[in-house]
């Protein structure tokens, strides 16, 4: 017997264990095939997302499209994409939509013709700002040069004294010339000694005045020559001594840019940092300036659907389901009918036994996408393992072998709808062998407490395995004791893992149907006989 | 001009400029979208009726056709279906009125259309195609179209029974209306 008959001979007595294998094959090499098409679907997501988010919600106040999650943005989402698939430009995406609601869909204006002045306005109204800030704090601070100083010249006060306690004989000219704040400061004596002005007032005024008429008298003295505005206390306005004011207004120009920048930077900050809520318990803002991290409250992941996808599909692949149905979640938020999300979502479903649900998240995946290789590959197993109809298992199979190019994963396809074709042979179920088929019974002395919500859990893991995932479950709803059960291929956790012994077989009530919690006194049990392997009948797990 | 009156007259200017730009801002309602559509000839479209049949625009050329965009959760559009069956009943052969339903579920539309009794043809655009095609924002909206497949006016909310009649005479004529109408409508989810 050659090598090669041998071979043969070998696989013929393990005709179950090579399909197996085979299908392991079709899940990596599909993922392999899926993970060039996820890139490409990401970056067509990508030039979506760019469009959308310079498309003006019409049904939003100031929200674009793609970040809008009002169903009208998705639609116009959906739109864009198609157009996208067919070739169009961004440019000719963008006119479309322009020439069905006008330039008011575009989130920021094209610079032509009297949109010209929306760009240029808020600059030219920036430089007035600054200008008119410029010239006031200019103003402002030759005013301030002007103020007497702190510490008058003692002389000159004295003359200031003077002359207002002589009264209207003044006979300096130039003393006249101060006369309006002599009889100022005359007043203000009269005022205190009548009563009408406190000593704290009088004081800080009188010292005022003086400073004033001891400022005038001195700037008589530095510029004699020159003539006077006959008004004292509103002078003609003098340049600043540059080594004393310039300082001020440095630090005033200091001032109003540090003002400007922090207003900008709050503005633009604030701005990014503002996104839709995408449930009632989300936060409307969502970053490092609000404290509520990238994604915001409640959202781990990123709120970029492109970015979520991948995380998703990065956690999918770790087998980290608790990471992946989040960033899914978040894709199927921004799109429902986002392809590549759904057929993760009801690969992830199927395998926790939502059999049902994983059935609809795929149909939405192929609804938008008919011949979307992962979705075709995972319906047509759910329905294949469900064993509820194999006709649209094969169909959905045989749609994806046309899809394929000819080459190992083409024949692994083939050989799965060769067993969907040998099983409608076969009525009676798997061949005998490969399940492990027998009774649970509930010890007596136990309340069987079966309501509704009761659920028998019969698990299988290999032999050796105190914890971690089960290789297969069957769920009995509100069963009645005894319960005959059938552990097969159909009831493994992971699609394609194969079905082989030694394997330790245990089954728990669960009294409220939830798999997450455990009360206590739940009864449970192992079969007397573990480990056993596929094939065994008649085993008989007792609950204690 | 003294100083004085100079600053006085700088100040009242742009204080003029602003609260003319403020009235302009509460003047205008930033939510009115004008259409660029009007007098330009009207999107074709093929729309599934609720009686199965399908209806393209393009075959309903030589006729006058108006568009109506409702959906059964908009208020003004119950307001005004019992007036748009009336008018549509009191049209001649040359006439249409199309109902396209948005943004709804079938069962509500098909309840909605019994219960107003209507008679005209309506079908639905499930994913808003038709309803972008044609720049919906606010509904019900209606479109009248030409014998020759223009666009001659098109009205945001309920449509008062004499504008409806004044607008099919003009579309019959494929005289374009300068402005659009606007009524009490909803804006669409």
């Amino acid at each position: 017997m050659t090598v090669r008959q041998k071979d043969k001979k070998a696989r013929l007595r393990e005709p179950g264990r090579g399909r197996v294998r085979g299908a392991v094959a079709v899940i990596g090499a599909l993922l392999l095939t899926f993970s060039v098409h996820a890139r490409a679907d990401q970056e067509l997501e990508d030039r979506v997302r760019a469009i959308a988010s310079e498309l003006r919600c019409v049904v939003c106040q100031n929200l674009s499209v793609a970040d809008s999650p009002a169903e009208m943005a998705v639609q116009m989402r959906g739109i864009v994409r198609e157009q996208l698939q067919a070739g169009k430009t961004p440019d000719e995406v963008r006119a479309y939509f322009v020439s069905k609601y006008g330039e008011w869909v575009l989130l920021a204006p094209t610079a032509q013709g009297f949109n010209l002045t929306v760009w240029i306005l808020p600059f030219v109204v920036l430089l007035a700002g600054l200008a008119f800030a410029a010239w006031f704090l200019r103003r402002w601070s030759r005013r301030r040069a002007r103020e007497p100083e702190d510490h008058p010249d003692p002389e000159l006060l004295e003359r200031v004294r003077a002359a207002v306690a002589a009264g209207d004989e003044t006979p300096d000219s130039t003393e006249r010339a101060r006369l309006p704040i002599y009889q100022d400061l005359r007043e203000l004596e009269f005022d205190h000694q009548a009563g009408k002005l406190s000593d704290a007032d009088y004081e800080s005024l009188k010292q005022r005045y003086e400073r004033q008429a001891v400022e005038l008298l001195r700037e008589a003295g530095d510029a004699a020559a020159v003539v006077r505005q006959p008004d004292a206390r509103e002078p003609e306005m003098t340049e600043p001594t540059p080594s004393r004011w310039s300082k001020r207004s440095w630090m005033m120009a200091a001032g109003a840019a540090l003002l400007l920048a922090g207003g900008v930077t709050l503005g633009l900050l604030l701005g990014q940092s503002l996104r839709p809520r995408t449930s009632p318990e989300d936060s409307m803002t969502g970053d490092f300036l609000t404290g509520t991290g990238p994604g915001g409250i409640g959202q781990p992941g990123a709120s970029n659907p492109a970015a979520a996808l991948r995380q998703g599909q990065e956690a999918f692949q770790r087998k980290d389901f608790k990471a992946a149905i989040p960033a899914f979640q978040t894709v199927l938020r921004h799109d429902s009918g986002h392809p590549a999300a759904n057929a993760y979502m009801g690969m992830i479903l199927a395998q926790a036994g939502h059999v049902d649900a994983a059935l609809e998240a795929l149909d939405r995946a192929l609804a938008r996408t008919p011949n979307f290789p992962l979705a075709l590959w995972a319906k047509g197993m759910v329905l294949f393992q469900d064993g509820r109809d194999p006709a649209g298992a094969r169909e959905h199979l045989e749609r994806l072998e046309g899809l394929l190019p000819e080459g190992e994963q083409r024949n692994a396809v083939r050989d799965i709808i060769a067993r969907i074709g040998e099983q409608a042979r076969k009525p009676a179920g798997a061949p005998a062998g490969t399940r492990i088929e027998g009774t649970v019974e509930l010890e007596p002395g136990h309340v069987p407490g079966t309501g509704a919500q009761a659920v028998l859990y019969i698990i299988a893991r290999p032999a050796g395995a105190q914890a971690g995932p089960p290789l297969a479950v069957k769920r009995v709803v509100a069963p009645a004791f005894p319960v005959s059960f059938s552990l097969g291929p159909g009831d493994v956790m992971m699609q394609g893992t194969p079905f082989e012994g030694p394997l330790n077989l245990t089954a728990r009530l669960d009294r409220d149907g939830d798999p997450l919690t455990r009360e206590p006194g739940e009864p449970a049990g192992a079969y007397d006989g573990n480990p056993v392997a596929p094939g065994a009948r008649n085993v008989v797990v007792k609950l204690r | 001009m003294s100083p004085a009156a100079r600053r006085l007259l700088l100040t009242l200017m742009a204080v003029g400029a602003l609260v003319i730009l403020l009235g302009y801002g509460f003047y205008r309602d930033p939510r009115y979208i004008p259409s660029p559509l009007v007098g330009n000839p009207a999107p074709d479209f093929s729309l599934t009726l609720f009686d199965g049949r399908e209806v393209r625009l393009s075959e309903l050329r030589g006729k006058t056709v108006m568009l109506d965009f409702w959906a059964s959760w908009c208020l003004p559009c119950r307001a005004e279906a019992r007036d748009l069956e009336a008018a549509w009943k009191r049209q001649g052969d040359d006439v249409v009125f199309l109902g396209i339903n948005i943004q709804d579920k079938e069962a509500d539309a098909r309840k909605f259309i019994e219960e107003f009794g209507i008679t005209f043809v309506n079908g639905r655009d499930p994913d808003g195609k038709i309803a972008v095609d044609y720049g919906v924002w606010g509904i019900p909206e209606a479109f009248f179209v030409s014998p020759a497949g223009r666009i001659t006016y098109k009205h945001v909310g309920a449509i008062p029974p004499a504008v409806l009649a004044a607008k099919l005479e003009d579309a019959r004529r494929d005289r374009a209306s300068a402005e659009s109408g606007r009524g009490e409508h909803q804006t669409i989810r």
